[in-house]
């Protein structure tokens, strides 16, 4: 929480809210992007239950005495592992083993949290993020992620449009279908544990789908999808952080609520299309 | 002429205690369009998919006429298509082709490469399209185009006529077999539809976990073979159609 001003950019000459939009808008071009492929791969339910894991990475950090965010980072990937490795094996659908594994990874969070009370600020931190008190070490990290997913981006994204189509045919072009995907899921779940300690656990997810959905609405073909998404989720870091300031509310939240009101702009503009027949 | 034959021997797939194909010799023939029908259940995907090697197989697969690893242009029975998808057909295409991401653009070669590959399955104009915009028959054009930009020495259509109606899947079958006489390209039609491979089909191989029959379509399409892969009710598909030559002029794809 901010203290209000009068002027909307006032927040520009305060430090630590420079630092928030550095960190923004360095995390937002790695959510949106990646945020392409977890709207065509219906990956939205996945990052959910990854960013949801925190809750047994933080109680298992206390557990062992280890960092933290080392053990939230550790069980997230683990966790997106163990998914992707079910749901090739099971006969359930990816959905009910998502639910399935997301309830375990939340109970048993919030037991250990009801059993030590001094985790419940970590908790509520995990919860709502706090991109106001962001680190040198935090803003390295989500640099380190947006050049890790502009290289990924490089590497997987003609992959991954094959792939969305047809697994057979994207692999009589050679292409390792299952190293891809792995690859997808678990940098989905690095991108979801990193964003989620600038904007919290509820709306990580949010940062990956809202921005490509409204990016959809507006795109025809794969480089205006990808333009317009990232440059829309920059738009709303920058949008959300004023109306922050300016409002006295949660960061996070008001910049999700701003990519929300601009993906509503967006929906005039959506092409319709026709089913094939 | 050059061309590439595939020579399948003893070839044994199981899953598990399941043995799907059991002890398959037969020969796709080069510059030639194969057919392989057989019921539901026969294997015939799955011989496709050891042919593509996706699954582990016991026996061999020989290739003669290449002294390289073959070049499969591949147009899947199913495909996965998200509406909305901001995919264009030229974005799909190119992402089979080009080592940058399409998103940062496309040069000029591979733009015209495109342009030709579509023009040969009579859609020029759809480049622009979005996937999701396209009618079935054009959409099982875009992805002959897909096969056919890989260059490929085999030429596999698996079920390709799967949720298209029998005007759209006429017109698509004569532009395989015009593209397949242009190019003299080896290819492998997988089809439930004997009309077609009447009409279209050089070769047949009569499949139902082992090889039934194989041979020209002319001497093995027949009651007796139809009776004895299918069973007793096939027979009444043992008329083969007339043969419609005609070139694919519509560009509507239908």
């Amino acid at each position: 929480m901010i203290p209000m001003t009068s002027s909307l950019l006032g927040w520009v000459q305060e430090p630590f809210m420079l630092r928030a939009l550095l960190a923004l808008l360095l995390l937002a071009p790695s959510c949106a992007a990646l945020g392409v492929h977890v709207v065509s791969f219906r990956m939205a339910f996945f990052s959910d239950a990854i960013s949801h894991s925190v809750f047994t990475g933080i109680a298992l950090g206390l557990l062992l005495g280890i960092n933290p965010q080392f053990s939230t980072l550790l069980f997230g990937l683990l966790l997106g592992l163990v998914l992707i490795q079910l749901s090739r094996r099971s006969t359930l659908s990816r959905d009910s083993l998502i639910a399935v594994l997301l309830a375990v990874a939340v109970s048993f969070g919030i037991v250990i949290v009801s059993m030590e009370k001094r985790l419940a600020q970590d908790f509520q931190a995990a919860l709502y993020g706090d991109v106001l008190t962001i680190s040198n070490g935090d803003l390295l990290l989500i640099g380190l992620v947006l050049v890790g997913t502009l290289l990924f981006e490089i590497l997987a994204f003609n992959r991954l449009i094959l792939i969305s189509f047809s697994e057979p045919m994207a692999r009589s072009h050679g292409i390792r279908t299952r190293f891809w995907e792995t690859v997808l899921a678990l940098w989905v779940a690095v991108v979801t544990l990193v964003g989620l300690r600038v904007v919290g656990l509820l709306m990580v997810t949010s940062l990956m789908v809202v921005p490509a959905a409204a990016g959809r609405n507006l795109a025809r073909g794969a480089a205006g999808a990808m333009g317009w998404t990232v440059g829309i989720a920059l738009l709303a870091s920058l949008i959300g952080l004023s109306a922050s300031w300016t409002l006295d509310s949660s960061t996070g939240a008001t910049v999700i609520l701003a990519a929300a009101i601009l993906f509503a702009l967006t929906l005039p503009f959506a092409k319709r299309s026709s089913s094939r027949g | 002429m050059s061309g590439l034959t595939i020579h399948f021997d003893r070839l044994k797939v199981a899953f598990g205690d399941e043995t799907v194909l059991d002890e398959v010799s037969c020969t796709v023939e080069k510059n030639r369009l194969n057919a392989l029908i057989g019921p539901n259940g026969a294997g015939k995907t799955t011989l496709l998919h050891a042919l593509l090697n996706f699954v582990p197989y016991t026996g061999s697969i020989r290739y003669d006429g290449i002294e390289r690893a073959p070049r499969i242009g591949y147009v899947p029975q199913r495909v996965e298509l998200e509406r909305g998808a901001p995919v264009t057909v030229a974005d799909f295409l190119a992402s089979g082709l080009a080592h940058r991401p399409v998103w940062t653009g496309r040069s000029s070669t591979l733009t015209d490469r495109i342009r030709t590959a579509l023009r040969d399955v009579g859609i020029p104009e759809r480049r622009s399209r979005r996937m999701d915009e396209l009618s079935g028959g054009e959409f099982q054009r875009v992805l002959l185009a897909q096969a056919l930009l890989r260059e490929p020495d085999l030429l596999i259509l698996d079920e390709p006529n799967t949720g298209v109606d029998i005007i759209g899947n006429q017109l698509f079958c004569s532009l395989v077999e015009q593209v397949h006489e242009q190019r003299q390209v080896t290819t492998l039609l997988v089809t439930h539809d004997l009309g077609v491979v009447a009409d279209h089909a050089n070769r047949v191989i009569g499949l139902n976990g082992n090889v039934v029959f194989e041979g020209e379509t002319s001497e093995v399409l027949n009651s007796d073979n139809l009776v004895r892969l299918f069973g007793p009710h096939s027979d009444r598909w043992s008329q083969p159609h007339s043969h419609t030559h005609e070139p694919v002029h519509r560009e509507d794809g239908a």
